[in-house]
């Protein structure tokens, strides 16, 4: 009888040691899938855009309007309209590679690594943002570390941290994702010292292209005062028939 | 009078010693005007070639432009401004500039460079630009072509009538990408410009950098360089309070004027060593010279000569013998510097690298200033006054009957 209880103790606690562990691999798990859903919600699974792009500075602001299509995380395209200066220039990421094509003077550019963290067309958007906005998912191992409520919303905090062969340049990033609708409402970025580089904020949520999204971000940087930049988006469209072929170096000579 | 002529008899009584005396100073002299006109020469041709051909004297700036110099700190050209600068003295025109980095492309080659947009005009006038062309045309009024640097040319394997890609982040972020033809290829003396500088029109790099009416800088041409400061105190007066700030070449290329100055202090330092062996060697003479004709100077005295009509008599002596010895090394040095003042000479081989790599044209020129020539006489005058001590104190102090036994 003696034995049946130190036996039975015994496997309840490895039963429940188990369900503990199991239970950590299921909140790891929730933490990966509540970012995925997240950066899903935001670009759906293909989608084309115009978006304002205004950057401030102490000293002036500058307004830049563009098409944007996307395919997954892997493919983007990015066609500036306006201003006239700039009108016709193409941004195209595919996987891991930038291109940039200047209408002007007929070069295609491939942006070379040491412009990764360089700002895109003089935004705080770093040339990295643009292409590794996938990374977030795969890279980085993620953990829910409590619920806050951010803007109004309840929110998930998940703190991701990258893993430890893969290229990302950033030390760790923190993310709020709203519980009701899985929006991720602010980013932190940290570098490799966990100092705060960037915020990037999103807000004015409301229906676009058949979903409920937000449609105001801002990226703050954290060292340069009085600076930002505002992407502002007019106009979506989801699961637009775009394939894999869209994202050509050809195609970058004809989109407009 | 009478003194003149006894003094100038008693040189020649004894010539080798006069000689010997005045040859010691020829040689002084000699070296010294040659060191010093090489050495002042030389940075004058410096300056000439990284100052007035390139960045001008005195520019007119945004404060903020200096401490990063970057396309986002801009001034406004104004006619205003134009009208205010050139009214003061000594300013002879003032050049819109506009400069800032690009990458230059043709084929597969890239490189990165300095793009100056220039008013083609009135720049040439002060930096010559158009006299160095090697092929093809100057720029024309508001060209949008561009002028390339030789070797820059070379290396983009780029001719006249061929185009160059530049491409360039412009005035508050705007992408800065354009193709200019190549109008003409100029030979730029100083090395690192001949490397990377493409000259185009102020209007183009307006254009270019999407920078209307936008300048880096304001370059005052100046009379004489040796204004600069004067000029200078005018031109801050006339923008006090405003946001712009004026700088001098000296603020604007430290290294050139650190360069400069340390290479002087240490010609000074060769020029006061060979003085002081020359000092030595006038005042043993002078010394020989004293002991020798004591008995001479005791007959003087005891025959009615005052002492101090026969120290004056030694002075004179001393002093003819210095305009001797001088007079023979200006002569001396005079051709070779007239020669080399208009053909500097052009250094080759390990020399010349060596100044290429520190960015200066490998020239050795020679100066004509007067201030050289007059220096030498004042220091030679001050050597033989400061020998002159000894004989004068003997002159005074000797003892007639000990010296007439002698």
């Amino acid at each position: 009888m003696k034995k049946i209880l130190v036996y039975s103790i015994l496997i309840l606690g490895i039963i429940s040691l188990m369900s503990m562990n199991l239970m950590q691999e299921n909140n790891d798990l929730s933490a990966k899938e509540i970012i995925d859903k997240a950066n899903n919600n935001r670009f759906g699974n293909s989608s084309e855009s115009v978006m304002d792009m205004t950057i401030v500075r102490p000293k002036w602001t500058r307004s830049i309007t563009m098409k944007t299509w996307t395919l997954g995380k892997e493919y983007s395209m990015v066609i500036i309209t306006a201003p006239a200066k700039e009108k016709g220039q193409v941004f195209m990421k595919r996987k891991s590679e930038m291109w940039n094509w200047i209408p002007k003077i007929s070069r295609m550019i491939k942006l070379p690594p040491s412009m990764m963290s360089q700002g895109w067309m003089g935004s705080d958007y770093t040339n990295d943002d643009m292409v590794n906005e996938g990374a977030l998912v795969n890279e980085f191992d993620h953990k829910i570390t409590k619920s806050q409520i951010w803007d109004g919303t309840d929110c998930y905090v998940i703190e991701s941290v990258p893993r430890e062969n893969s290229d990302v340049i950033w030390g760790k990033k923190i993310s709020w994702i709203s519980k009701d609708r899985y929006l991720p409402l602010k980013t932190e970025s940290y570098d490799e010292d966990m100092y705060l580089v960037k915020t990037e904020t999103a807000s004015k949520i409301k229906e676009m292209g058949g979903k409920i999204i937000p449609t105001l971000f801002t990226i703050i940087p954290a060292d340069e005062p009085n600076q930002k930049t505002i992407l502002t988006m007019k106009s979506i469209m989801f699961d637009e028939k775009i394939t894999e072929s869209f994202f050509t170096q050809q195609n970058m000579k004809r989109v407009k | 009078m009478n003194l003149f002529k006894i003094a100038w008899r008693n040189l020649w009584r004894n010539k080798r010693r006069t000689l010997i005396t005045a040859a010691s100073l020829f040689f002084a002299v000699f070296f010294a005007i040659i060191m010093r006109s090489m050495a002042l020469g030389t940075y004058d041709l410096m300056i000439d070639s990284a100052v007035r051909q390139y960045s001008g004297f005195i520019q007119i700036q945004n404060k903020e432009y200096w401490k990063e110099k970057t396309i986002d700190e801009l001034m406004t050209n104004s006619d205003s401004l134009h009208r205010l600068i050139e009214n003061q003295d000594g300013v002879v025109s003032l050049l819109p500039r506009l400069e800032s980095f690009a990458l230059a492309s043709s084929g597969n080659k890239t490189k990165g460079i300095i793009l100056q947009g220039i008013n083609p005009l009135v720049d040439d006038k002060m930096t010559g630009l158009s006299s160095r062309l090697v092929k093809g045309k100057y720029l024309t009024e508001a060209d949008n072509g561009v002028v390339l640097a030789q070797r820059l040319s070379s290396f983009l394997e780029l001719n006249v009538g061929d185009t160059v890609v530049l491409l360039s982040q412009g005035y508050h972020g705007v992408t800065a990408a354009n193709i200019f033809p190549v109008r003409g290829i100029v030979k730029v003396p100083n090395p690192t410009l001949d490397n990377r500088l493409i000259v185009t029109s102020i209007e183009a790099a307006q254009d270019f950098y999407g920078a209307s009416n936008m300048l880096t800088s304001l370059v005052v041409n100046i009379e004489s360089k040796y204004d600069i400061d004067k000029v200078m105190a005018k031109v801050k007066k006339q923008l006090e309070g405003s946001d712009l700030s004026v700088l001098s070449w000296t603020d604007m290329n430290k290294e050139l004027k650190q360069q400069i100055d340390s290479d002087n202090g240490s010609g000074k330092i060769m020029l006061a060593i060979l003085y002081m062996v020359v000092f030595f060697g006038v005042l043993g003479t002078i010394i020989m010279l004293t002991a020798e004709r004591k008995k001479e100077f005791a007959v003087m005295v005891s025959i009615g000569m005052q002492r101090f009509r026969l120290s004056v008599l030694v002075f004179i002596e001393t002093i003819f013998i210095g305009f001797l010895g001088m007079l023979a090394g200006l002569i001396a040095a005079m051709p070779i510097l007239l020669y080399y003042a208009n053909s500097p000479i052009r250094l080759t081989g390990e020399m010349a690298k060596t100044y290429e790599t520190m960015g200066i044209e490998p020239l050795m020129g020679f100066s004509l200033q007067a201030d050289i020539f007059i220096n030498q006489f004042i220091i030679v005058f001050f050597v033989l006054i400061i020998a002159l001590i000894y004989p004068t104190i003997k002159i005074w102090s000797f003892n007639l009957i000990n010296a007439l036994k002698s």
